[in-house]
């Protein structure tokens, strides 16, 4: 079947080839492998993918279940410059190691500060329970996440 | 899975035409079908209808005496719904503490009831607010309590060509609670879990709800708790011997997430800390 | 005391809070790991497992998997064409199996296909008769002589001792004996990349790896044997690896060499990605330990004997359980003088999952039995935990239980004093004794301290290199053997180079490890790669330095001492040149823009027939303060308050650093309150993050950090280790809490909700997904 719908951005056709999840069409097909995969099961937040705006499992979807929507995954949140303070922050505070769980962290984070601009610490925990993180102990991932809020904050006074 | 294909209708007539064929799977989120796909072995994997694209069935709506929520209703618009918040605060704390973020913008209720675990999360307080599934198929229509729906683990009357279009529940206001226990702090399947709709009037308990999840093959209903509530004014020592009895009443087993013992005692401990909260409020 | 920032900071880069290295390509998606790598005309691997934990093949047909269409390769061990197995101490694990299976994660068959459901598909047609062993699940069973056997020569895998002075009269001169058994549960890597390779054959026949690898040169070893290739036909590139812990070594070896047979054999690039599943199936663990601790002390307090004997899980195969548990051996008795010590320490097979190298490598399960025996000696004796460590622990000059005399400033008390203060210790310690007995919350606080070795020790071969590149333009490329593997290797290598020849890190590109460009660095273990690379690269640049700073020196008409090479330029006076300067000149001249730095450690020694010896150069030392909030009604344990304190003996990266720490608590946490890799008969009963389940953003308390710069001469600018023991003493600070807090002792791993209730663990699940529904009918 066709789909269209919007990534990061642009608008793409695309033939489906049957039962394919999201994940799979992202990194196989389109080459944005900067969504990863850790458990196939919703379970580490790994694959996560902005669908709408919103924070989403892109192993738990259907590609043919985007037709109509739009999807913005790394590739597409490291372009767009509204971002640049989480990518930054993530950077400086030391919120990356191996950073294999970064990229769903940074999409997660993202959705967060779109919709609230002053999160408290306990918001950002509830935004990211669901990225699983086994370097980090999470503590530097809060602490880039609030500077990054900082700075959207001193930048629109 | 790559040689499937999947139907995806725009609407309810579609679907329910679709629905007509056997073997055919229903998605609607996907957060408990795409994990069978993932754990699932044995192949060939049958067509898929997807329901995502049905919009008429994404809506929750205020009718005199009624709230309709449709089954492709998610949990984050559960959580964050006035009219939920008003009438099912049970249903939106649940929503709320269900899985993560992510899950909870896929996660529908329609996928919760049919899904059919029980250690569903809605499951319970749906059962506590008295709520009634639409099942439709191309030539039928019929209505039923919830508690009739399921007969056990991902077992229901749910028939092959049918599908939940609606789930209703009373405008009544009632007070209540959900609690649950999991593993860790966030992302957690239910251990155990209870749900309890009560209505008071100068201290007494005239009518009360009280459903367990996680500790029986299906959710249940806790009924000698809610025998000795009845008509009681509420007490410590009312909440006592009703958490007493709950507990007793509940036929939990061991498995990954928990053991029986712990699961019978955690049933008292939930349903006496909401009750008690309650009574501390009034 | 250096909290937060050190300082008195001399240095430029040193000590500061520099972004990694490699950030940036992480934060935009943009780095590649293992499975991110594909090629043109590449197949798909798959495997196929054994189903029975121990049983002998019978007969193997690949008849109908190798008849459909699109399958380039079903392999089995006939097809191997060099060693059928490997393994670094003990050469036995197989790359596909033969006579007989171990356990579940063994393979039997590998199969290449153009797409990966058709090689799922081939892995289903293939017919394997099995004729089942008994299994052999329990290590202290292993061990009798009517066990069935694992490996034809026994199931001792490996036994180590330590005996100093007498036991017996360490006993006679106790005036409390006690006697306690403690154990600790099998534990997953849970590193959130699971196993990736991709295998290319190479145009001078030989193979290149590229993956998810820890230790490029023991894989590279083990293809080259089991291909029957030279060493240098075989090239391993670490792609950027997604965290491991210890635990990407002899589980990519054995995908590896799967991998590259199925390229050798079909002439195409293979590529082989673990499930979750498969990696939690064949990938292994750290073991789990059964620890009887027998301890004496004297009425003031004061440990006069301990005797250790301890079982250990190997599994199926040895991987590193003899140098896991040797260093088990040495520390066993905690960071403290005990003047009589017996320990021995065994190792068995059995036919659960293999255990091998897990970030402590070790330690955890020690410290967890020493740490929780510390407090219940204190209690018999009245003392506070606090009083009664300090009363023990070792101090400048003393003697550890290997007879090894500590020349180094040992900053254990310091380390404990940091923690008991900054936590307000004792005072809530002794108010948490008597809480009201209404509310079902209940607060608890408790310390845990730990000495560690650094690097391998008497383990091995100890040695690493690096490699400096300097380019014309005042660039600089740096390699090195050890991985990065998450920690911040990377980083903190780069940030030397930059300090030694006063580059701004920016400046430096770090390239992954590859087999072809750097000599053998041994294991990135131990947490070893600050001391040892750190050492490197200081020697590399020192090397460079020295042969440039003369052409710096004649540019700038002065003597190469009155050089400061400092922000990118050489500056004598007030007259300097840049780098780039410098680096364009020396090029003209013909002068070698390269160095490689080489550092051997320190020497060690052992004896092992009585376990005694200067077992490790050097020692690290911590403390861990752990206040928890327990809910007696449910078990619930929350840690509500974190302060680590760490002797690192100079802090080389501030941000790398605290986040080697945050980290190690958090996977400290996971192991004190959660995390357990259930089996069963060898069968393992879960397989994926629903139900193995890690420390969430939501489960972690405020941490606070307290670094000690001890020092130490022999580490790069002092700096030693802090990977390792970040992790493990802070379990038993979890438990020590829970204890304060419940008046009970628990001592099995893990706390879990049920635990503290009802004392007793979670059955693992017969009827598993009863709770969660399995296959909605339709
Ligand atoms: C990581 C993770 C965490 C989770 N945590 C929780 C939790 O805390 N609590 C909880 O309760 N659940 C949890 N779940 C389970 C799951 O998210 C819920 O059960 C969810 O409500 C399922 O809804 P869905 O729309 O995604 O279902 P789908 O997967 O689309 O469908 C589920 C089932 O319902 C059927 N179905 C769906 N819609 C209809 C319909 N209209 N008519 C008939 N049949 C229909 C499908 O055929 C299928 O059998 C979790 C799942 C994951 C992956
Ligand atoms: S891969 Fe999707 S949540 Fe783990
Ligand atoms: S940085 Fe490694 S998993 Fe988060």
């Amino acid at each position: 079947m066709k789909v269209r719908f919007k990534l990061n951005g642009k608008f793409v056709m695309l033939d489906l080839p049957g039962v394919e999840r999201l994940i799979d069409l992202l990194r196989e097909r389109l080459d944005l492998v900067g969504t990863k995969e850790g458990c196939g099961k919703g379970e580490c937040g790994a694959c996560t993918v902005l669908l709408d705006g919103k924070p989403v499992c892109s192993c738990l979807m259907l590609a043919s279940q985007i037709a109509g929507h739009e999807i913005v995954t790394i590739e597409g949140v490291a372009a767009d410059n509204r971002y640049a303070h989480i990518l930054n922050a993530f950077e400086e505070t030391g919120a990356v190691q191996c950073g294999y769980c970064s990229p769903g962290m940074i999409v997660s984070a993202a959705a967060l500060l779109a919709r609230n601009r002053h999160p408290s610490d306990n918001e950002i925990k509830r935004a990211l329970a669901g990225n699983l993180c086994r370097c980090t102990g999470y503590s530097k991932i809060i602490e880039a996440v609030s500077r990054a809020a900082e700075r959207v904050a001193q930048e629109r006074k | 899975m790559k040689e499937q294909d999947t139907i995806n209708p725009s609407s309810l007539r579609q679907a329910l035409a679709a629905k007509a064929r056997p073997n055919l799977v229903v998605v609607a989120g996907g957060t408990d079908i795409l994990v069978q796909l993932h754990d699932r072995v044995d192949r060939p994997w049958p067509k898929l209808l997807v329901l995502d694209g049905i919009k008429a069935l994404g809506k929750i709506t205020l009718h005199d005496d009624f709230v309709t929520i449709g089954p492709n209703v998610t949990f984050s618009e559960i959580e964050s719904s006035p009219i939920i918040g008003k009438y099912a605060p049970q249903l939106a704390q649940a929503a709320s503490v269900a899985g993560s973020v992510q899950i909870r913008n896929r996660a529908t209720i329609g996928g919760n009831v049919a899904n059919a675990s029980p250690a569903g999360d809605l499951i319970p307080p749906l059962y506590v607010l008295g709520a009634t599934l639409e099942l439709l198929s191309v030539r039928t229509k019929r209505s039923m309590p919830i508690e009739k729906f399921f007969v056990g683990p991902g077992k229901t009357v749910l028939k092959s060509n049918e599908l939940i279009t609606a789930i209703r529940i009373s405008k009544v206001k009632r007070i209540g609670f959900f609690l649950r226990l999991g593993t860790r702090q966030a992302l957690a399947i239910s251990k155990v879990s209870v749900a309890a709709a009560l209505m008071i009037k100068s201290g007494i308990i005239l009518d009360v709800k009280i459903a367990l999840g996680a500790v029986a093959p299906t959710v249940i209903r806790a009924g000698v708790a809610e025998e000795l509530l009845r008509g009681n004014r509420l007490d410590a020592k009312l909440i006592d011997h009703a958490a007493e009895a709950a507990s007793k009443e509940a036929r939990p087993i061991d498995d990954i997430r928990s053991v029986a013992a712990y699961r019978k005692e955690m049933v008292g401990i939930l349903l006496k800390r909401g009750l008690t909260k309650i009574l501390e409020s009034m | 005391m250096a909290k937060e920032n050190p300082q008195g900071n001399k240095f430029n880069v040193i000590g500061k809070a520099s972004p990694r290295v490699d950030a940036i390509d992480k934060v935009t998606g943009r780095a590649r790991y293992g499975a991110d790598h594909s090629r043109t005309g590449q197949l798909y691997g798959a495997v196929l497992n054994s189903p029975y934990p121990h049983a002998i093949i019978k007969s193997i047909n690949t008849e109908r998997a190798r008849a459909l269409d699109g399958i380039r390769a079903v392999l089995t061990h006939a097809d191997i064409p060099g060693a059928k197995s490997f393994g670094g101490i003990v050469p036995h694990q197989m790359v596909l199996c033969s006579g007989k299976v171990r356990y579940v994660g063994d393979a039997v068959a590998i199969v290449a296909a153009e797409t990966p459901e058709l090689a799922d598909k081939a892995i289903e047609l293939i017919e394997v008769e099995y004729s089942p062993c008994p299994v052999v699940s329990d290590p202290e069973q292993a061990l009798s002589p009517s066990s069935p056997l694992v490996h034809e020569d026994g199931n001792l895998c490996a036994h180590h001792k330590v005996r100093k002075g007498d036991i017996e009269t360490g006993f006679k001169n106790s005036d409390f004996v006690i006697e306690h058994e403690y154990t600790t549960q099998k534990v997953e890597h849970a590193y959130i990349e699971p196993e990736a390779v991709l295998a290319e054959p190479g145009e001078n026949g030989g193979v290149t790896i590229t993956g998810s690898v820890q230790n490029l040169y023991s894989i590279r070893r083990a293809v080259a044997s089991v291909l029957n290739l030279p060493l240098n036909r075989v090239r391993v590139i670490q792609a950027t690896l997604g965290g491991s812990f210890g635990g990407k070594d002899e589980a990519m070896s054995a995908i590896c060499c799967r991998a590259a047979l199925l390229a050798l054999t079909t002439g195409r690039p293979v590529k082989m990605v673990n499930t979750r599943e498969q990696s939690m199936r064949e990938s292994y663990k750290r073991h789990p330990y059964k620890m009887r601790y027998k301890v004496g002390v004297s009425n003031d307090g004061i440990l006069q004997a301990m005797e250790i004997k301890i079982i250990a899980d190997a599994g199926a195969y040895a991987a590193t359980s003899q140098f896991v548990t040797w260093r088990s051996v040495v520390q066993a008795t905690g960071p403290y003088v005990v003047p009589h010590v017996k320990t021995d320490i065994y190792a068995a097979y059995t036919n659960n999952c293999y255990t091998g190298a897990m970030r402590g490598f070790g330690s955890p399960q020690i410290c967890f039995a020493v740490e929780s025996l510390m407090d219940e000696l204190a209690a018999q004796l009245g003392l506070d935990p606090f009083e009664m460590r300090l009363r023990n622990t070792l101090k400048d000059g003393s003697i550890t239980a290997t007879g090894q005399k500590l020349t180094h400033r040992v900053t254990l008390d310091e380390a404990l004093r940091n923690v008991t203060s900054a936590g307000g210790f004792k005072a809530k310690w002794l108010a948490n004794r008597e809480q009201d007995s209404a509310s079902p919350i209940k607060k608890g606080i408790g310390i845990s301290c730990s000495y560690r070795g650094v690097s391998l020790g008497a383990e091995g071969a100890d040695a690493a290199g690096v490699g400096i590149s300097l380019q014309t333009d005042g660039s600089a490329v740096v390699t090195c053997g050890l991985v990065d593997m998450g920690q911040g290797a990377a980083t903190t290598i780069s940030l030397v180079v930059a300090e030694e020849l006063g580059l701004s890190s920016d400046k430096i590109v770090f390239l992954n490890a590859d087999t072809t460009v750097m000599p053998d660095s041994g294991p990135t273990v131990a947490s070893r790669t600050s001391f040892m690379a750190g050492n490197a690269a200081r020697v590399g640049s020192t090397i460079l330095k020295d042969r440039i700073a003369p052409v710096a020196a004649d540019m700038l008409k002065c003597k190469a001492s009155a050089l400061v090479f400092c922000h990118d330029f050489i500056s004598a006076g007030s007259s300097r040149i840049t780098l780039a300067q410098l680096a364009a000149e020396c090029f003209r001249r013909g002068i070698s823009l390269s160095a490689h730095g080489w550092y051997k450690s320190p020497k060690t020694t052992w004896r092992e027939e009585d376990g005694t010896g200067d077992a490790y150069f050097t020692f690290v030392y911590g403390a861990n303060l752990a206040e928890v909030e327990v809910d007696i009604h449910t078990g619930r344990v929350i840690v509500t308050k974190f302060i680590s304190c760490h002797d690192v003996g100079k802090v080389l990266n501030i941000n790398g650093a605290k986040g080697q720490v945050y980290g190690g608590v958090a996977m400290g946490m996971g192991y004190a309150l959660l995390e357990a890799y259930a089996e069963e008969d060898g069968q393992p009963k879960l397989g994926n993050f629903d139900e193995y389940l890690l420390p969430t953003i939501c489960d972690m308390p405020q941490t606070e950090v307290i670094f000690l710069e001890g020092d130490d001469p022999l580490g790069p600018y002092g700096a030693k280790a802090l990977g390792e023991p970040a992790n493990e003493i802070a379990a038993p600070a979890i438990a020590n809490a829970v204890a304060n807090a419940t008046g009970r002792r628990v001592r099995e791993l893990p706390l879990t909700l049920e635990r503290v209730l009802l004392g007793k663990n979670l059955i693992p699940g017969r009827e598993r997904g009863s709770a969660m529904a399995k296959g909605a009918e339709s």
